[in-house]
């Protein structure tokens, strides 16, 4: 089972994909509304909105590392963004946003390759910062491009579905049939093994928070032009829905393996859920429970899963304790 | 020589995070410390301005401190300003209930307080100046009714959209319109909170359409997710002040901007710097011991009323 | 050694090296005494620059409002130290607190804190049932118990927080004692009784065996599962414990207290030098990281730092403060002209 660096999940049997289309099913039958096409378009949309961000996440993941600062670098590459498409026009707007959060992912490679600190806590450190940044550089206002609707490219109709499998299908090219995407998953397996074997993970760590910087921002870019604002305040939170996607998907924690259909999947479901309780007109405080007894009813089922499938070896001890502390069994 | 460079890079950041500052004492200048609840927000900047302005006006030394949505900070930063030795206190509270610790704190050190908006948590403040939010909602609704009069094919459907469920004093405001709005005769068919952020308005918004798609009207407990409901009407090809009436809460810049370029329909103004002001001139009389004239004197209210804007206001006047 | 598996940390593998060579381990001594060592000299700093940070109020105002993460950062040690975490103690807090609240107003002081403090263990036995009977890896358990208590609270509570302002139960979150704050007090009590488990009792050699090498230690028969139990359980002890100070503290409890708080927690206990990879920690870095940031959050606002900009001082200093170590291992490797180490 173990290959020589990681694994590339195409497709296997999961739990997210069948949780999602009973839960489809289910508010299919509850409300007549929840079929249709515009409603699906709707679910389409705000799923993509979240599998954007949550690919580039899958790919932190898999490289062994976290990304907290995606909401704040969404928030961030919006701001800029809508600030300049006066003067330079739309798409080069929103290149230089995604250039932005590339940037802004880069830096965070910077401190987790160069100071060596640990991913967790230096994005977690960038959240502030960036969020901070970019509250600055608004000066805590809004920028609001009312009647600037060829901004709304970036999130109208299919568009948003359509980055977001075309995203999907690239990460799933780079990890499958690339040298880079197999570093990728080498680094997240073992990295000192990795290195050993020559693979240079520092550029390889850069690349991947440079990646996922992108995707935030990209993200981030689609929500400000929804709203045709940006503000300092876009996406808290973002990081989190992202994570969850992803562990939803079936992409473990301990790096080494990607699923990238697992976080589409994972995306949909978060969104129908969100979506169905809305229309069902139920209160909010049942939409936080339910995603959480989703998160752990589908990682109970996922860990029966992986144990019958057999397991990777695991990087550390984190992640021996998180899976049951049945470090003797594992691999 | 291998002096560990921690110590010098902790140095460094320090220095760098102090401006010079003497320690000159200030001699009977009074000292008036603003505690907001979120400078992240349109309003509490308008509001921040107008208190600003007013205390330096009056001469006075002002301090500002940001609660960042965090009672646990307002309790902490609002600590830090009684410590300050202020001679006032302002404070726009994000929990009114988490008040009291604050006021029993200024109250020991003879500080008097004044709340400006969101609500008093029945402490001893001595004053409060407050935005009727309960009246804005039945204003809203009021509003709302008379438009849709003029559509006789309209549904008698409406939806709410609140802000987060913690916001308590402004889920006032959804709370007076559901009330006033069934009594003229409509239907709420969602009553759903968008957290308080727009592009979670847009995304409720954009299910309510789905799930209704003859939703006459929709009322919002704040100006920005009014902008996104607003956005997400748009989008669905409708139109946010002729389609499906959109109305919104504070009186926020872009709310005024969707207004005036026919989006939205309008929006609840409430005048977070005039606010400001006021609590200043009031702070100045409670320092000067003087008696203060309340609107409901049992609960030291002065009410601040809040004004319908709709389009037809801003094209009148200038903003 | 070089075969060994991956599951020490890098910087202790690196710690290793440096120790065969180097006469004065330097990251040892950072990790144990760094954090304490900033926090003095930020003190001096301060209180020679900011003229009103030395004044007693101030000070204790500072001491106070450290202890509500640190009392939490404390059980989060154990955990972190075990090689895992807790997320959920933001929405246990706010749980446990609100109850807390509520049973003061009703049946008295002594009620309420043993109530709060029940809360946070059920929580901390529901985290640690996910991760030892159901085999969840802890972020993610933590995650959805996170959402899962934040939700029940909401809706038990109906979103409307609960207030009390008696004062036998206020004291606790606002007096003092010899002027000291009480909750400080109660800090500095719960750390010790952190130290003793750490170092004077089996669970506590269990929590750095399973911490640092998980296989070798479940073939010396410590018992994982369990320990792993006790572990959540501890930190959702200690978390009801600040809770009940919170509320007290607040005068009042309500769901979406203080959102983010299992973040600070983290990244108080990391800042304090117990390292996330497991194994190894130090309480006394706890402490003196938890006075550190609020000592930080006092200083940006008695000089009046603009709001936006504090939460970019506060990034920063996080980052700067944990990059140190790895700027030391780097100027170190610079020094001897060794190969980089493989990280």
């Amino acid at each position: 089972m173990e290959s020589r660096g990681g694994r590339f999940i195409w497709f296997r049997p999961s739990p997210v994909a069948v949780t999602l289309l009973v839960v489809g099913a289910v508010f299919a039958v509850l409300t007549p509304a929840f079929l249709t096409l515009n409603n699906l378009l709707n679910v389409c949309t705000s799923a993509s909105v979240v599998a954007i961000v949550g690919l580039g996440m899958t790919l932190a993941i898999a490289s062994g590392n976290f990304d907290l600062s995606v909401g704040s670098t969404a928030a961030f590459a919006g701001c800029i963004a809508m600030s300049v498409v006066p003067q330079i026009g739309v798409l080069p707007a929103i290149a230089l946003g995604i250039a932005t959060g590339a940037l802004v992912g880069w830096v965070n490679g910077l401190i987790v390759t160069e100071l060596r600190v640990p991913a967790f806590i230096a994005t977690l450190g960038m959240l502030t910062i960036v969020r901070g940044a970019a509250l600055i550089y608004t000066r805590g206002r809004d920028i609001y491009l009312f009647g600037k609707t060829d901004y709304k490219i970036l999130s109208s109709g299919v568009t948003p579905a359509l980055l977001a499998l075309a995203i999907a299908l690239f990460f799933g090219f780079l990890l499958k049939h690339t040298r880079f995407g197999r570093h990728i998953l080498a680094t997240g397996s073992n990295l000192a093994s990795a290195r050993r074997v020559g693979v240079r993970t520092t550029y390889v760590l850069w690349s991947v928070f440079a990646i996922v910087g992108a995707t935030a921002a990209l993200s981030g870019l689609i929500l400000s032009a929804q709203v045709l604002t940006g503000n300092g305040r876009l996406a808290t939170g973002l990081e989190l829905s992202a994570i969850a996607v992803v562990v939803l998907g079936g992409t473990p924690l301990t790096g080494g393996q990607a699923s990238i259909p697992g976080t589409l999947f994972g995306s949909l479901l978060v969104a129908v859920i969100n979506n169905g309780l809305n229309l069902l007109n139920v209160s909010i405080f049942y939409q936080n429970v339910t995603l959480g007894l989703l998160l752990l009813g589908a990682l109970s089922l996922t860990s029966g899963w992986t144990s019958k499938f057999g397991r990777i070896a695991s990087k550390g001890s984190v992640a021996d304790v998180a899976k049951g502390g049945d470090g003797a069994k594992s691999a | 020589m291998k002096q560990p460079p921690k110590l010098l890079t902790a140095l460094l950041l320090i220095c760098a995070l102090q401006p010079a500052l003497s320690g000159h004492a200030a001699p009977a200048k009074k000292k008036i410390g603003f505690s907001v609840y979120d400078m992240q927000y349109g309003f509490f900047q308008d509001m921040e301005k107008g208190t600003k302005e007013a205390s330096e006006d009056a001469g006075y030394d002002y301090v500002l401190v940001d609660q960042k949505s965090s009672e646990s900070t307002m309790v902490s930063a609002t600590q830090d300003l009684i410590d300050q030795g202020i001679n006032a206190l302002i404070i726009s509270p994000f929990k009114p209930d988490a008040l009291g610790p604050i006021v029993d704190a200024a109250k020991a050190k003879k500080i008097p307080v004044v709340v400006d908006d969101i609500g008093g948590g029945g402490t001893d403040y001595d004053v409060i100046v407050i935005s009727d939010n309960d009246k804005g909602g039945v204003i809203a609704a009021d509003q709302i009714a008379a438009v849709l009069k003029e559509r006789p094919s309209a549904a008698k459907k409406v939806a709410s959209i609140s802000c987060e469920p913690s916001a308590v004093y402004a889920a006032r405001r959804n709370a007076g319109f559901e009330k006033r709005i069934k009594e003229l005769g409509y239907t709420v068919v969602a009553s759903l909170s968008a957290n308080s952020k727009q592009e979670e308005g847009y995304k409720v918004a954009k299910d309510i359409l789905s799930a209704h798609p003859d939703v006459a009207a929709i009322f919002c407990g704040n100006d920005p997710m009014a902008v996104g409901a607003a956005q997400a009407v748009a989008d669905s090809g409708k139109n946010g002040v002729k389609d499906v009436y959109v109305v919104g809460f504070n009186g926020d810049e872009i709310a005024l901007q969707a207004i005036k370029a026919g989006q939205m329909g309008a929006t609840i103004q409430q005048v977070p710097e005039e606010m400001g002001k006021m609590t200043v001139q009031l702070a100045t009389k409670l320092m000067n011991s003087e008696k203060l004239q309340y609107n409901n004197a049992e609960k030291r209210e002065i009410y601040v009323p809040v004004k319908l804007i709709t389009a037809a206001d801003l094209g009148a006047s200038s903003k | 050694m070089s075969d060994r598996p991956q599951i020490l940390s890098m910087s202790s593998s690196q710690h290793e090296k440096d120790r065969r060579r180097a006469a004065i381990d330097w990251d040892l001594l950072w990790e144990k005494f760094g954090i304490a060592t900033v926090l003095i000299l930020v003190w001096i700093v301060a209180a020679l620059g900011t003229p009103r940070f030395a004044n007693l109020d101030n000070l204790s105002s500072v001491l106070r409002q450290s202890a509500f993460v640190g009392i939490s950062a404390i059980g989060m040690t154990v955990a972190i130290i075990a090689g895992t975490f807790d997320l959920s103690v933001g929405s246990a807090q706010a749980l446990s607190a609100w109850i807390a609240v509520l049973v003061a107003a009703h049946y008295g002081v002594v009620p309420a804190f043993i109530a709060a403090v029940l809360v946070g263990g059920i929580v901390g036995l529901l985290n640690g049932s996910l991760v030892v009977l159901l085999r969840i890896p802890a972020f993610i358990a933590t995650l959805g118990t996170m959402f899962l208590i934040s939700g029940l609270t909401f809706i038990f509570t109906n979103g409307q927080t609960a207030r009390f302002n008696g004062k036998d139960f206020v004291w606790w979150g606002n007096g003092q004692l010899g002027g000291i704050p009480v909750p400080f007090l109660i800090f500095l009590l719960c750390a010790l009784v952190g130290v003793v488990i750490l170092h004077r009792t089996p669970f506590g050699r269990y929590v750095f065996a399973v911490g640092s090498n998980i296989r070798a230690a479940h073939v010396a028969g410590v018992p994982i599962g369990r320990t792993v139990l006790c572990v959540f359980l501890t930190v959702g002890l200690f978390t009801g414990l600040g809770a009940a100070l919170l509320g007290s503290r607040l005068y009042s409890a309500g769901p979406g207290l203080e959102p983010g708080f299992e973040l600070n927690v983290i990244a108080t206990v990391v800042l304090g030098g117990t390292r996330l990879a497991g194994g190894r920690g130090s309480m006394l870095g706890t402490i003196a990281a938890a006075i550190l940031f609020a000592t930080l959050a006092n200083i940006l606002n008695l000089n009046h730092v603009d709001a936006f900009v504090q939460r970019v001082a506060v990034g920063l200093v996080l980052l700067l403060a944990l990059s140190v170590e790895g700027i030391r291992q780097r100027l170190f490797e610079r020094w001897n002209r060794r190969k980089p180490p493989t990280n």
